[in-house]
């Protein structure tokens, strides 16, 4: 029973809850008529199309940079990458290569900027972060009708101007990745294979980077910046870097979540990638200070189950659409619970 | 004497950007002045209310309130069932404000609870609490009513049967304050009931401030240390000032959309809260001080944008389009900017104060900010 | 002490519940079906004039012949109404009629009410025809309003 206990709370009621809510939905949903095969072929696309932006998280939440709200300039950074590619007219491989070099180049630049600031405003990262991330949204949204974009696929015929609100890339690298050595089991089941090994490969890279010297040192600088101060380590810059990160794997992620969903989706589109992975990272056990590979693993995979199978079973239980509600009030909960935690290190 | 200019100068910076801003504006928009003035006075009315809710919170030491939405979503709670009941003209309005004032103050109540769990970072919490409470209120407005709150008009419900509709029509409430008591001066219709009531409301406040529990509330937004030694319950006091202001939010809500006369079910409240949030901004509020003036002119100088911009952004570039993202660019990026502008204050101030300490010489008057989330 | 509380507190309570009431019954709104409709009373049948003007609160409801609807939009528990035959038929009579408030959409039977008979006979609730089975449950239909936007 004790142990029952400590488990609990080390582990946290609403993972829990989660995790027995999704269990119960994969239970369910032969009953239902729900193909047990195709929703889990669903759940993993999701989960690697979503993985490497859950994954972005860490930087900062190591160095102490609370949630990455700002995860939008990251998307940003994205985006430029893909319509830039899709300008210069690369198809396939060649196309993907250079819209994610493009990505990774523009958020290391606009990373930095962004770290730059949230080293002035240390302590109030999360609140600025996210009104830094929507105004550059906004400013950008005018910069997708004002920027000198000619590639037909991209731009409004005559009735407007600028960009499409969402581009195809079906011309250019449409699932490059997640057909990239596909395996595919009986009718409905496909692993992605492409997508999971570069959603891997980030992970990797993130564990290189947290446990090589400038890493430790980061997570020193995060745990504890006075002792980290004291012991030579430029806290600031250690921040910058954790910034930066962030920011390149926001972008690469997008460009792998437009490879698999097929569009590129400008103007608002970014405002709804942030929560779901700031949520997705909070589910698999992160706090506001403390966050592993793991937590991405699991979180990722809990959310997008979530996502995935409450659509599909509880409406053909209940009859009615309720997928969108459970979504706002399990992620939007997730979040307002870690922020909360009493558990936490005061500031 | 040139100091004191450059600090004021300074104080009012954001104000003066966008007097200038739009005074460069207005010209371009080519829009006539007198349809300005009255749009403005519409406005005045319609929004001043909702961005005074504010100001309680600024005074306790919890920044802005993000979590004003629920007293929105309170007020609409109230708005629609009203509108069922088919109670009309200014009885209409007061009803839905009596029937919602129990539901805003519940949840005023619950959102100082959650921010008291989370001191240091209200405002981030608050936001997401918003988020949170409207997943919570869609399940009641989008499922529950018409299954388990009898709704008995069809007219604003979905055609499944449950469920209200994402717009419905307030034709019975519409407008009843505003034109409850007009006066026309010089070609422009002043909605003077609605005034009044603003006015008593800044009554209200200035009152408050000098109440025992206002004057703990700033003890509280000074230092909370401090207000806990000197045998102030800080958690209660935060609690109360979350409860008026959501509960005003909430009557500034169902003002607002008395005004208008629809209600957008799913929509209305979101924009409440950051539209509200960056004219207290623009008038040259900060996180940490916010007075009635910063209220009336940042509702006339952020309305003045608003009507102006997308007009203005056509003329200009030939995009009525690219005025309104510009217009959220602006919502954002002010909103953005004086937090970060805060965030550097307060850091100054605490560097100056450990100065001072250090230097020995000033004694612990030193301004201490450490109390503000 | 707590006990004075206690009852100021109560009489707050009571004196908000009497104002939502107060409120609900001046405000509820009520759609008054004026009708001309001539009314069956066991043995009797009661026609309204050929021609006839119809008054709610003295505004003009409009010229009505028989069998015929108007409708009228009024607030409020009382409400007098004033029928003068054009057609000279009878003399005019006027009714100050009470409004149940939980009712909203009301017929007022004209002729009821020219004959001088019970307030029950002319103050009747309106019984909206059996609307046809529009559509099966959960589906969304394409109405502009119908459209549920939902964002994060």
């Amino acid at each position: 029973m004790e142990r029952i206990r400590e488990f609990v709370s080390d582990f946290g009621l609403p993972r829990i809850i989660i995790a027995l809510f999704l269990v119960l939905l994969f239970v369910a949903a032969p009953f239902v008529g729900v193909s047990v095969a195709s929703s889990l072929s669903n759940t993993i696309a999701r989960f690697g199309m979503n993985g490497i932006m859950v994954l972005a998280m860490v930087p900062m939440i190591h160095s102490g940079c609370g949630l990455n709200f700002g995860l939008p300039l990251g998307v940003i950074a994205g985006l430029l990458g893909a319509t830039i590619s899709i300008e210069m007219g690369l198809v396939g491989a060649a196309g993907f290569a250079a819209a994610a070099a493009l990505a990774l180049a523009f958020a290391a630049l606009l990373g930095y900027g962004y770290g730059k600031l949230l080293n002035r405003v240390k302590g109030d990262e999360m609140m600025i972060a996210t009104y830094v991330g929507f105004s550059s949204i906004t400013l950008m949204s005018i910069g997708w009708i004002v920027l000198p974009y000619q590639s037909p696929t991209m731009v409004w015929g005559f009735e407007g101007e600028g960009l499409r609100t969402t581009i195809s890339v079906e011309a250019f690298w449409d699932k490059i990745l997640n057909d990239f050595l596909a395996v595919r089991i009986g009718e409905r089941f496909v692993f992605p294979t492409g997508m999971i090994l570069a959603f891997c490969g980030a992970a990797l890279a993130v564990w290189f980077f947290l446990h090589l010297k400038s890493g430790s040192a980061m997570t020193a600088a995060g745990s504890n910046p006075a002792y980290a101060r004291a012991s030579g380590i430029d806290v600031d810059r250690m921040r910058t870097g954790s910034v930066v990160f962030s920011t390149m794997l926001g972008a690469l992620g997008i460009v792998v979540y437009q490879q698999s969903f097929g569009f590129i989706q400008l103007y608002e589109g970014p405002f709804s990638m942030t929560f779901p992975s700031v949520a997705a990272i909070l589910i698999g056990g992160a706090s506001v200070t403390k966050a592993s590979i793991a937590n991405v693993f699991l979180g990722t995979f809990l959310f997008q189950g979530i996502l995935t199978m409450t659509p599909s079973v509880i409406n053909s239980v209940l009859k009615t659409d309720l997928s969108e509600v459970i979504r706002i009030i399990v992620s939007n909960g997730m979040i307002l619970y870690a922020l909360t935690r009493k558990t936490k290190v005061a500031k | 004497m040139k100091s004191k200019l450059r600090l004021l100068l300074i104080d009012n910076a954001v104000v003066l950007l966008f007097v200038a801003i739009i005074a460069v504006a207005i010209p371009i928009s080519a829009m006539p002045l007198k349809y300005l003035a009255q749009e403005i006075l519409t406005r005045l009315g319609r929004n001043a209310f909702l961005v005074l809710a504010l100001l309680l919170p600024v005074m306790a030491g919890m920044g802005l309130n993000f979590g004003m939405v629920l007293g929105a979503m309170a007020g609409q709670i109230g708005l629609i069932l009203v509108t069922d009941w088919n109670v009309v003209g200014i009885s209409g309005v007061m009803l839905a404000a009596i029937i919602s004032t129990p539901v805003a103050l519940g949840l005023g109540w619950v959102c100082g609870q959650v921010l008291n769990r989370a001191k240091g970072r209200e405002m981030v919490t608050g936001y997401i609490l918003g988020f949170f409470m409207n997943g919570i209120y869609q399940l009641l407005v989008l499922y529950a009513m018409g299954m388990l709150i009898p709704i008995a008009t069809p007219g604003i419900l979905l055609s499944r049967g449950y469920g209200i509709r994402n717009m419905v029509d307030l034709i019975g409430v519409r407008q009843s304050l505003d034109k409850l008591l007009v006066v026309t001066v010089a070609g422009l219709k002043l909605p003077v009931a609605t005034y009044l009531v603003i006015a008593a409301m800044c009554a209200f406040i200035v009152w408050f401030r000098g109440t025992k529990l206002g004057q703990d509330m700033r003890a509280v937004g000074q230092d909370r240390a401090v207000a806990t030694a000197s045998g102030i319950p800080v958690e209660r006091t935060r609690i109360m000032a979350i409860m008026i202001s959501t509960l005003l939010a909430c009557y500034g809500q169902i003002i607002f959309l008395q005004n208008l006369g629809t209600l957008n079910t799913y929509n209305s409240h979101e924009q409440t809260g950051m539209f509200s949030i960056a004219a207290l901004l623009i008038g040259g509020a900060s996180v940490s001080r916010a007075s009635i003036p910063n209220v009336i002119a940042g509702v006339v100088l952020f309305h003045l944008m608003f009507v102006v911009s997308p007009i203005a952004g056509k003329n200009l570039i030939g995009s009525a389009q690219l005025g309104e993202f510009f217009r959220q660019f602006i919502s954002y990026g002010i909103i953005a900017v004086s937090l970060v502008l805060f965030s550097w204050k307060r850091k100054a101030d605490v560097a100056a104060s450990r100065e001072a300490l250090r230097g020995g010489s000033a004694p612990a008057s030193g301004p201490s900010k450490g109390g503000r989330a | 002490m707590i006990r004075r509380r206690l009852v100021a507190r109560s009489i707050l309570a009571a004196s908000i519940a009497a104002l939502a009431v107060l409120l609900f019954v001046r405000g509820k709104g009520h759609i008054l079906y004026l009708d001309t409709n001539a009314v069956e009373l066991g043995e009797r049948r009661l026609r309204a004039p050929e021609l006839s003007a119809v008054f709610v609160d003295g505004k003009d409801a409009g010229e009505m012949g028989r069998a015929e609807r108007v409708i009228a939009e009024v607030a409020g528990p009382r409400h007098e109404i004033r029928v003068e035959p054009l057609s000279g038929e009878g003399e005019a009579a006027a009714r100050s009629l009470k409004l149940p408030a939980a009712w909203t959409e009301i017929v007022i039977s004209i002729p009821a009410l020219l004959a001088g008979e019970a307030d029950e006979l002319v103050v009747t609730r309106f019984a909206a025809p059996p609307e046809s089975a529009e559509s099966e449950p959960n589906s969304f239909q394409q109405d502009e309003s119908e459209v549920i936007p939902l964002a994060q």
